[in-house]
């Protein structure tokens, strides 16, 4: 890079304003807005060993300058001026038949004390009014210093690819330079990139670059090299992990014949020890970082600082006619990477193939453009619709997130196309298809099968217990029919209930002894039935004891024995009164209940 | 058993109410429909029909809805199920035959065996619901008979026989009901509603290709064998051919 020094005068505002504009594109080249010249000062290294010579030119360029004195170059400290008179040289151009005369004045210095040190400001008279230019910095360095930094023999001339972005996200512009690095005294007078290299793994984008590049000084391993870019690329990974960037074969014309201050001066000239020779860089590994998705919002693969604008040809439309939903991305990134944003569109629309048109703009060291993608959409029925509100993710690579744009939804009226009014489909016939209208059968949508439900269970359990209680009732009937011993058994409460009846019913009637030889007869039948005993002959004692044995019931025993031993005995006893013999029936009825109940189980 | 009651109780209380809810919403609807506003006239239908209500006018007139469209995918599934109701079962079958004109592409259709053919007029026709009422009246009549012989002395023989033919009667509905429920439950009938779907051998976008399904076409869908693969069915074209085929590409009732 070449330092320039700037003209300081404290004249006019103006003058000031017209000086930022040097400052900033770096030529250090100073406008006279009255006498219309520059005024420019260049030191030709910024870095210079000990003993080294170097040259500080002062320029003064203009058309209407008549008389311009010799710079006044100060004393400059770590250096020494190898002779107080500069060389001058001058040119003359004629543009349009406009004459510019350009004078140089050189001075030439030999470095001499290690350290970091300013060109003063240089002062030069142009038509009677002394100007200065800036303060120029510089350092002088000690060979030594440098010499062992690498311990690499770098080649005269070589090339190198330089990415501005160390460890980039898919989609994230990077700026690799192609930058040449020859040794002093050799002189460049062409390059051609040739074919073959490979950047696999990138979308690749020549920038469009400076007409004549320019050399600087750089120390290499202690060795000082000229530094030009001569191309740069805009390269953007498509995926993560580790991409290589293979390296990049040039051929170069070169002539040894060093021009120290130009060394592209003579692009278009002759002479010299001139040859070609065939140059590639060392390959080169990026490393990708992985990009993660979008929390939320539609990705359309950005990378990069967009905004991202949605719109409708026209509000209203006809069925059958087409609307235009268009999308217009425009910003600097990764424009032609950029996916079509995917929206959810309401139904009942043909869609065709999306028109997709890229606008790059390839100056500078950025990519910059517009996108748009136009959507066709036909609807097919007549209606209010709408397109819902989309939500847009990009990634900002300054910021290293995600910027969300809210594109607003959209509202559109379909209105029927004339003459459509009917459903006909060409040849293949029409149908005029009318919607049912008025009460409508309703039923409640079941996905339970019929035999998951609950009734279905009960239905099927009902014929089940039928069967089950019909068949024991066959039983019984069958055993009631086929075993006496049973049948008795099974009838001996109802008899002795009937026998106990006939006792209740003569109660009163003047026959004692018939109304206690009934309850004898009941309590005894019942016994003799219950326990299969003959139905006649047995004597109380037996059945006594058949009822102990039968029950283990010693209360309930003793109870049968004293009724009985009442029964008969009555023959002997007073005349019982009414109450008693129904008190002893109702006795005699809780006996068989209880002999019943304990004989049943 | 309260807690159960009461929900019961306010169902049946309420059953009126929500009937009269549907008819208001599928009123609303087809006044919508009337104005041309498809698309707000078939939202009312669909919540109408995702509230569990159904009824062949419903079916029906989104089918129209969509044959108007031009989805005539989403028009024949509807107009399917509505050739379910009696009701609008002769609209339907005129509809479907209008909309399957339409259609571009038709599959070839491979005859069904008896077998198939018999059990699918049950499923159809019949339904397991008829079979299985038709199966309990015989079991019950069976084992009524069988039950009175048993104590009959007059005519128990014929009464007998009657019942034991009624019950083996019983029986052979009751597996045909539950061989019909189990048919109903497995299989499904699915309709093609993109405009074209791959069809392939396995649940695989990259395995092999089987056929090809288009607009209209009806599959036969296996619920059980594609019950474990999501966003899959196994399907049997009208060809005979089987294959796998992607959830979103049918509409499946």
């Amino acid at each position: 890079m070449i330092k320039t020094g700037n003209f300081i005068s404290a004249f006019s505002y103006r003058l000031l304003v017209l000086l930022i504009l040097p400052l900033l594109s770096g030529t250090g080249i100073v406008y006279g807005q009255d006498n219309d010249f520059t005024l420019e000062a260049t030191i030709s290294e910024n870095k210079i060993f000990i003993g080294e010579q170097f040259t500080i030119s002062i320029e003064v360029g203009g058309s209407t300058m008549r008389g311009v004195s010799l710079p006044r170059l100060p004393d400059i400290q770590g250096a020494g001026l190898l002779s107080s008179t500069p060389s001058r040289s001058t040119s003359v151009t004629i543009v349009n038949g406009r004459t510019t005369t350009s004078t140089t004045y050189t001075f030439s210095l030999v470095a001499r004390e290690k350290g970091n040190f300013t060109v003063p400001p240089v002062s030069i008279d142009i038509d009677g009014e002394t100007y200065q230019t800036n303060p120029i910095p510089f350092e002088i360095l000690e060979r030594s210093d440098l010499s062992a930094e690498d311990g690499r023999q770098q080649p005269d001339i070589f090339l190198e690819v330089e990415p501005d972005v160390n460890r980039p996200v898919p989609g994230q512009q990077m700026v690799a330079s192609l930058v040449l690095y020859f040794k002093q005294g050799i002189e460049i007078t062409s390059f051609q990139p040739s074919s073959g290299w490979r950047t696999d793994g990138f979308w690749k984008e020549e920038l469009e670059n400076v007409r004549q590049p320019q050399a600087e000084s750089v120390i290499l391993n202690g060795v000082r090299y000229r530094r030009a870019t001569l191309l740069r690329y805009a390269l953007f990974p498509s995926r993560s992990g580790e991409l290589t960037l293979s390296g990049f074969p040039l051929n170069v014309g070169i002539r040894t014949q060093p021009s120290r201050n130009d060394p592209f001066g003579s692009f278009f000239g002759s002479g010299g020890n001139q040859r070609r020779i065939s140059i590639e860089s060392e390959p080169v590994t990026v490393n990708v970082r992985p990009l993660d998705s979008p929390d939320s919002g539609l990705s359309i693969n950005a990378v990069g600082d967009f905004s991202i604008e949605r719109r409708l040809n026209r509000s209203t439309v006809e069925t059958g006619e087409t609307l235009e939903l268009i999308t217009t991305i425009e910003g600097t990134g990764n424009i032609p990477l950029i996916r079509r944003p995917e929206y959810r569109l309401p139904d009942g629309f043909d869609l065709y193939t999306p028109q997709e048109t890229t606008n790059i703009q390839r100056r500078g060291l950025s990519i910059r453009g517009t996108k748009t993608y136009t959507e066709l959409l036909v609807p097919r029925a007549p209606g209010r619709f709408s397109i819902p509100e989309a939500r847009v993710a990009y990634y900002d690579p300054n910021a290293s997130r995600y910027r969300y744009i809210t594109l607003p939804a959209l509202s559109f009226r379909v209105e029927p196309s004339t003459g459509s009014a009917a459903i006909a489909d060409g040849g293949r016939g029409t149908l005029d298809l009318q919607p049912v209208l008025g009460l409508a059968v309703w039923q409640r949508a079941s996905s339970k099968s019929f035999y998951q439900k609950t009734y279905f269970w009960i239905l099927l359990s009902i014929p089940v217990i039928a069967f089950l209680i019909g068949l024991r009732q066959k039983k019984y009937h069958g055993r009631l029919q086929s075993d006496r011993s049973f049948a008795r058994s099974e009838g001996a409460y109802k008899t002795a209930l009937e026998r106990l009846q006939s006792a209740r019913d003569i109660v009163g009637k003047d026959q004692v002894k018939e109304c206690y030889n009934l309850q004898r007869h009941a309590l005894a039948g019942f016994i003799a039935d219950k326990l299969s005993l003959p139905e006649a002959g047995l004597s109380d004692k037996e059945l006594i004891e058949n009822v102990r044995e039968a029950t283990g019931d010693r209360d309930l025993t003793r109870s049968v024995h004293l009724m009985l031993e009442k029964c008969a005995t009555i023959s002997y006893a007073p005349i019982a009164e009414s109450e008693d013999q129904l008190a002893d029936i109702e006795k005699t009825e809780q006996i068989l209940k209880e002999l019943n109940k304990q004989l049943r189980s | 058993m309260k807690s159960s009651i009461l929900p019961v109780l306010l169902l049946i209380l309420l059953s009126p109410a929500l009937a009269f809810s549907q008819q208001a919403r599928f009123d609303e609807a087809n006044f919508l429909l009337s104005q041309n506003e498809y698309y707000q006239a078939l939202d009312i239908y669909k919540t109408i029909a995702s509230d569990g209500f159904e009824s062949g006018a419903l079916w029906y007139n989104m089918g129209t809805i969509y044959t108007t469209l031009d989805s005539l995918g989403m028009a024949k599934y509807y107009f399917l199920q509505s050739r379910e109701f009696d009701e609008t079962k002769n609209e339907a079958n005129e509809a479907l035959q209008y909309v399957n004109e339409r259609f571009d592409r038709r599959s070839a259709v491979l005859p069904q065996l008896p077998w198939d053919r018999f059990f699918n007029y049950l499923t159809d026709r019949v339904g397991p619901e008829l079979l299985f009422i038709l199966a309990f009246i015989f079991l019950y009549g069976g084992s009524t008979g069988l039950i009175t012989s048993w104590f009959l002395t007059a005519r128990s023989k014929w009464i007998r026989n009657t019942g034991f033919i009624m019950l083996v009667l019983s029986g052979l509905l009751f597996s045909a009901a539950f061989y019909t429920d189990y048919l109903e439950g497995r299989y499904l009938t699915g309709v093609i509603i993109v405009d074209e779907q791959t069809v392939y051998q396995q649940p695989d976008m990259n395995a092999a290709v089987i056929s090809t399904a288009y607009e209209g076409y009806t599959l036969r869908v296996d619920a059980y064998e594609g019950a474990t693969e999501e966003d899959w069915s196994y399907v049997r074209l009208e060809n005979g051919m089987f294959g796998w085929i992607r959830d979103s590409a049918m509409e499946v009732f």
